[in-house]
């Protein structure tokens, strides 16, 4: 959830709360310019610059900077939303920070482009085919790795304090210590792969959130069900739409390990299937196999199949809620309860996985599951002498 | 009678039909349950009037219009401040002369505040 005051929150749930938009850009407040304020999206495990094209009004030529002063491009933009309170306090959450990305100026209106951090780390590689970024010699933690990508190519602070400017040290240091606990280590031998994508590679085996949040990268891997944050309902939503996709079933997992780089082949794959889900579904398989990064061990790759299965191995609905802006302060992460009579959904436990913020209109889209909650409730069957765990 | 003011140069002019057509910048969203949340951004000022003016109030007024320029318009009693905007007639708001008259000119101002 943005850090926002209580004020904040029971403002946002005002039917007439006195919302305000803001755009600076370079430290100036250009907010009375925008023709047209952006959507701005997130994604819980989309590692890929985002970015927000605002348009401004240039009647009188005011952006013409841009042609005179071209260094005026690296200048940083952010968007924000919140309340000037009527004591003369303002409270803003911070929806989205970058540096210009492109700017279009066409007759009275001048088109700007912001990228978020992610820019920096996709314009980086690490390595080539020729001189491979080498992190054999070892056996590292997942933490490490990722760090190192961030700070040693990506050029992210690499301050391993709070007072880190590119990296969200709170949610680091949670993240490192499951990975501590469970000593899941891997290794990579990287030839000229953007940072981005290795992080989402990182992602992707780990089960693992990494996201932008108030200008800085996030970790975490979702756990236990939060206490909700806020309780979407009819009240809140003007519009829902239910998905429940078969193609996204997985039942049985293989994740291979032990990569030698010399025989080109993993030594170890270690398999995971749900026989429950094969019967009800037939079977249906996912690989983790990447010669880029992989786990070290059997017990380092056994985290992953066991997540994902229990994760994918039984349909669920992905919900789609759009919403007012009263829960403006919930984002990506953040445990929600959802109540739609028409579904007969009734004060289940959701998590947020994606969230679309149009502020040109003032409504947010929700993207709600139960994949990353790890309590949420499945009716589920085990067999007497079956291999299968209940969870 | 209505004074427009730009560039140090203040203009009185007398209108005829004079209304404002003030709009909100608002989103209103209806809920499945049937509240409503309606999000104001910001106000939009508008006034429309005719006029007869003259030659040289005609031609300042015109060249305020073709240049986009930002005026600041009150009425003169104070009770209907229209604050600072922009002329935005699609056309020259004096082009013509008043019927049987080579001498006043006749049009219509409208104005947007910003």
């Amino acid at each position: 959830m943005y850090s926002v005051s209580s004020g904040f929150i029971s403002t946002a749930a005002q039917a007439n709360a006195p919302w305000k938009r803001k755009f600076t850009l370079g430290g100036s407040d250009y907010s009375a310019r925008v023709q047209k304020w952006p959507k701005v999206q997130r994604t819980w495990n989309a590692i890929k610059p985002g970015t927000v094209t605002i348009d401004l009004t240039n009647d009188d030529r005011a952006f013409n900077f841009f042609v005179s002063a071209p260094t005026n491009i690296k200048a940083t933009g952010i968007v924000q939303l919140g309340f000037d309170y009527a004591v003369g306090s303002t409270e803003y959450i911070t929806l989205f920070q970058g540096t210009v990305d492109a700017v279009q100026l066409r007759e009275g209106v001048c088109k700007v482009t912001l990228a978020d951090k992610f820019k920096q780390l996709a314009d980086r590689l690490i390595g080539d085919q020729t001189t491979p970024t080498n992190y054999t010699g070892s056996s590292y933690l997942v933490h490490d790795l990722a760090w190192y990508f961030c700070t040693s190519h990506g050029g992210l602070s690499a301050i391993q304090s709070t007072s880190n400017p590119d990296i969200d040290w709170t949610s680091f240091n949670s993240w490192t210590s499951i990975w501590s606990t469970d000593n899941v280590r891997m290794k990579a031998l990287v030839k000229g792969k953007k940072i981005t994508e290795m992080l989402s590679r990182i992602s992707d085996m780990t089960q693992s959130a990494i996201v932008i949040e108030n200008n800085k990268v996030k970790f975490g891997r979702y756990s236990i069900a939060d206490s909700p944050a806020f309780s979407l309902n009819e009240a809140h939503v003007f519009d829902t739409q239910l998905v429940i996709d078969e193609r996204e079933i997985i039942n049985r997992v293989r994740v291979s390990a032990d990569y030698s780089t010399t025989s080109r082949s993993f030594a170890i794959t270690v398999t995971q299937a749900d026989s429950t889900s094969i019967d009800s579904y037939s079977l249906k398989e996912e690989i983790y196999d990447d010669d880029s990064i992989w786990f070290t061990d059997s017990v380092s790759a056994l985290g992953t199949t066991q997540r994902v299965l229990t994760q994918y191995k039984n349909p669920y609905g992905r919900i789609t809620a759009m919403s007012a802006l009263s829960a403006a302060q919930t984002t990506v992460g953040d445990t929600i309860t959802y109540t739609d009579s028409f579904y007969a959904i009734d004060q289940q436990s959701y998590r947020v996985m994606a969230e679309v913020i149009n502020m040109d209109d003032g409504s947010k889209t929700f993207e709600l599951d139960d994949t990353q909650l790890q309590s949420a409730f499945r009716l589920d069957i085990s067999l007497l002498d079956g291999t299968d765990v209940l969870t | 009678m209505l004074s427009i003011w730009a560039n140090s140069t203040c203009l009185s002019i007398d209108p005829i039909n004079y209304a404002r057509g003030d709009e909100l910048i608002q989103n209103l969203h209806r809920m499945k349950s049937g509240a409503a949340f309606r999000y104001v951004w910001g106000k939009q000022a508008r006034a429309k009037f005719n006029a007869m003016v003259d030659s040289s109030t005609a031609a300042i007024v015109n060249s305020w219009w073709s240049i986009n320029q930002p005026v600041y318009a009150v009425q003169s009693d104070g009770t209907a401040d229209v604050g600072t905007c922009y002329i935005t007639n699609k056309q020259a708001p004096f082009a013509s002369f008043r019927s049987g008259n080579n001498t006043l000119w006749m049009g219509a101002i409208e104005l947007e505040g910003f």
